[in-house]
């Protein structure tokens, strides 16, 4: 067997082993059974994912639906969307004002603040949530969608930071400094040439923040409180002593369509950066 | 457009590391000259040109425009205008909007500062590119929209810093007149940084020679090639051959300098007192075959042409000594002759630190 040829098996049994999983997730999101299965076909069902905007009468008739509570599920569901709002601009912010310094602003020290900066996306999530919520408690803020969001923050913004840094070291400072040159303001100068010329990255960056931010389940479980995120939700009906409802099969399909769709997306995004 | 003076009072600048890359420097450019500051990469110029533009803030003395201090100033409030050695156009904006941007953040409204824009344009020959990005024009095309958007601010002095060196030979020697067309028609101060001793003697009205954070000699490009004051300056400015010694006699501006390869007489400008060490200086086209005076006898290594002349390298009981002749097709020397220079063609200067390789370095 020639080296290539171990290399292509080698291949093939690692995306088998990557994709399989997910290939018998989304399979078994249309088989009308509970728990979900492949191998005991029921019948080909679209009702769970009809599961989120079905009339009332037929949830409750439903013997395995009427046992889930669907508001809640929504409710968590839109705190994720509210986190992510809130979570991917301040990490943008902070991220950006991260990057320029770091990448601008010369300094002895700044080999110790790129670890200071980054050392929360290293640190492991149980960490970070429980250190928001130990912090916000003693300040009198009581757990919930803040301290969900501010536990993100502190590690999501990494993310941007990184991306944000790639890009600003391979703009000239002598743009930057042209510009001042010729008598704009440093505002104007960060306005007119640093941002345009950061738009794409900033783009990704909030693309792979926002994706951070809805899947993070381990710090946002510490942070989360009497509070629930989509994560933290699907999580809690996954652990059902009694096997998962299909619900979240169909849940997991969609956050795979939307995923692959975000990073063609993304990869669209980066190759017009790179032209 | 109005040219203005440029001073140095004192000036030095030391970096956070501890570099000191000027040392206090006086330095008086005259309203409306094109003032080259020459030198070898580290010597400096750089610095001084940044310091003029303001993005670096003197470490003592001061910087007078149009005598005026200008500590505290940005160099977004200077009226200067740098021209980057990688020219820093900006690759999204258009070639118009780049012509542009300085009369843009002054409020200009987009006619007229486009109307202005496109006329600076015309001037460079530039007036049908201006719908292109910088990406899209070549290098020497790139060249004239820097100097279009430098001058679209209008400023009394416009600082160069080696614009010239990513061009071609062809494009150089062309943008070299076309730059100094522009200072003559403008009337603006140029001060241009070079490590390339053929721009400035060519372009500039004065030359600064510097190394080492020092300038060791301002002059005319004349005054500086046939009456350098330091070794440094006679052997980075142009080539020279260099006989080290002793000076043996001193009298009336001239001086015996004895040498490994025999005793020589040259001018000595800087008055060098017997005894000192001391370097005699002829530059290859004050060399001539023949016997006489300040003789030496030698042997052709290698012919070299250059075109209009050759380039003939002897080898001496000491060391290599070349020679420029016109190329008429003379019949070449052979076996031992002897090589002489005129007393008045030649001087001697203390010893000092030779530039390492004079034209190799200026050839990069």
């Amino acid at each position: 067997m020639t080296s290539n040829r171990l290399l292509n098996l080698f291949t093939a049994a690692f995306l088998l082993f990557m994709f399989t999983p997910l290939l018998l997730m989304v399979v078994s999101s249309f088989n009308d059974v509970s728990p979900p299965s492949v191998t005991d076909w029921r019948g080909f069902t679209f009702k769970w994912y009809e599961f989120f905007w079905m009339p009332v009468e037929e949830l409750r008739a439903d013997p395995v639906l009427r046992a889930l509570d669907r508001d809640r599920f929504i409710g968590c569901f839109g705190n994720s969307l509210w986190v992510m709002a809130v979570v991917v601009p301040v990490s943008l912010l902070l991220g950006l004002a991260g990057a320029v310094m770091l990448t601008r602003w010369q300094s002895r020290a700044n080999g110790l603040l790129w670890w200071v900066l980054l050392s929360p996306m290293l640190a492991p999530g149980i960490v970070l949530g429980l250190s928001a919520l130990v912090f916000w408690g003693r300040m009198g803020v009581d757990a919930g969608l803040f301290t969900i969001i501010a536990a993100q923050v502190t590690f999501v913004a990494g993310y941007p930071m990184l991306i944000l840094m790639a890009r600003l070291q391979r703009q000239p400072v002598e743009l930057e400094e042209a510009a001042l040159d010729l008598g704009a303001s440093p505002l104007r100068v960060f306005f007119r040439i640093t941002l345009p010329f950061l738009a794409p990255a900033l783009a990704s960056a909030a693309v792979i923040a926002g994706l951070a931010s809805l899947e993070n389940y381990n710090t946002t479980m510490f942070a989360k409180g009497g509070a629930c995120t989509l994560a933290t939700e699907i999580g809690a009906m996954a652990r059902n002593p009694n096997g998962h409802p299909p619900v979240i099969n169909a849940v997991g399909t969609v956050i795979i369509v939307l995923t692959v769709a975000l990073s063609v997306a993304h990869a669209l995004l980066k190759r017009r950066e790179a032209a | 457009m109005q040219g203005m003076d440029v001073h140095l009072d004192a000036m030095s600048i030391t970096y956070p590391n501890g570099f000191t890359a000027v040392h206090p420097t006086n330095l008086a450019v005259k309203a409306g000259e094109f003032f080259s500051i020459l030198g070898p990469s580290g010597c400096g110029k750089t610095t001084i040109l940044r310091a003029v533009s303001g993005f670096v803030a003197p470490t003592s003395g001061r910087v007078l425009i149009g005598g005026q201090d200008m500590a505290g100033r940005g160099p977004n409030d200077r009226p200067t205008a740098l021209i980057f050695q990688n020219l820093a156009l900006f690759p999204l904006m258009s070639v118009r909007d780049n012509v542009a941007f300085g009369l843009e953040v002054r409020g200009v409204s987009k006619r007229d500062r486009h109307a202005r824009a496109d006329e600076l344009l015309h001037l460079v020959a530039l007036g049908d590119q201006a719908d292109k990005k910088p990406g899209a024009l070549s290098g020497g095309q790139r060249q004239r929209v820097a100097i279009a958007r430098a001058l679209a601010v209008e400023p009394s002095v416009l600082l160069l810093d080696e614009p010239l060196s990513a061009l071609d030979l062809k494009l150089r020697s062309h943008m070299r007149a076309e730059l100094r067309a522009i200072q003559k028609k403008t009337g603006v101060t140029f001060i241009y940084i070079t490590h390339d001793q053929g721009e400035a003697l060519t372009m500039s009205d004065r030359v600064a020679v510097m190394n080492r954070g020092r300038i060791e000699q301002v002059g005319t490009g004349d005054q500086i090639y046939s009456n350098p004051k330091t070794a440094f300056a006679a052997s980075f400015v142009g080539e020279a051959n260099r006989l080290e010694g002793r000076i043996l006699h001193a009298e009336n501006g001239h001086a015996t300098i004895r040498t490994a390869s025999g005793d020589f007489r040259a001018r000595n400008p800087s008055h060098l007192t017997v005894g000192a060490e001391a370097i005699l200086f002829v530059r290859p086209e004050a060399m001539k075959i023949g016997g006489g005076v300040n003789s030496l006898p030698a042997t052709l290594a290698r012919r070299d042409l250059e075109g209009a002349f050759v380039t003939l390298h002897f080898r001496t009981q000491v060391q290599d000594m070349s020679l420029h002749q016109t190329n008429t097709g003379a019949p070449l020397p052979e076996g031992e002759v002897q090589i002489r220079f005129d007393v008045d063609d030649a001087f001697v200067l203390g010893n000092g630190q030779i530039a390492e390789t004079g034209q190799e370095l200026a050839a990069q």
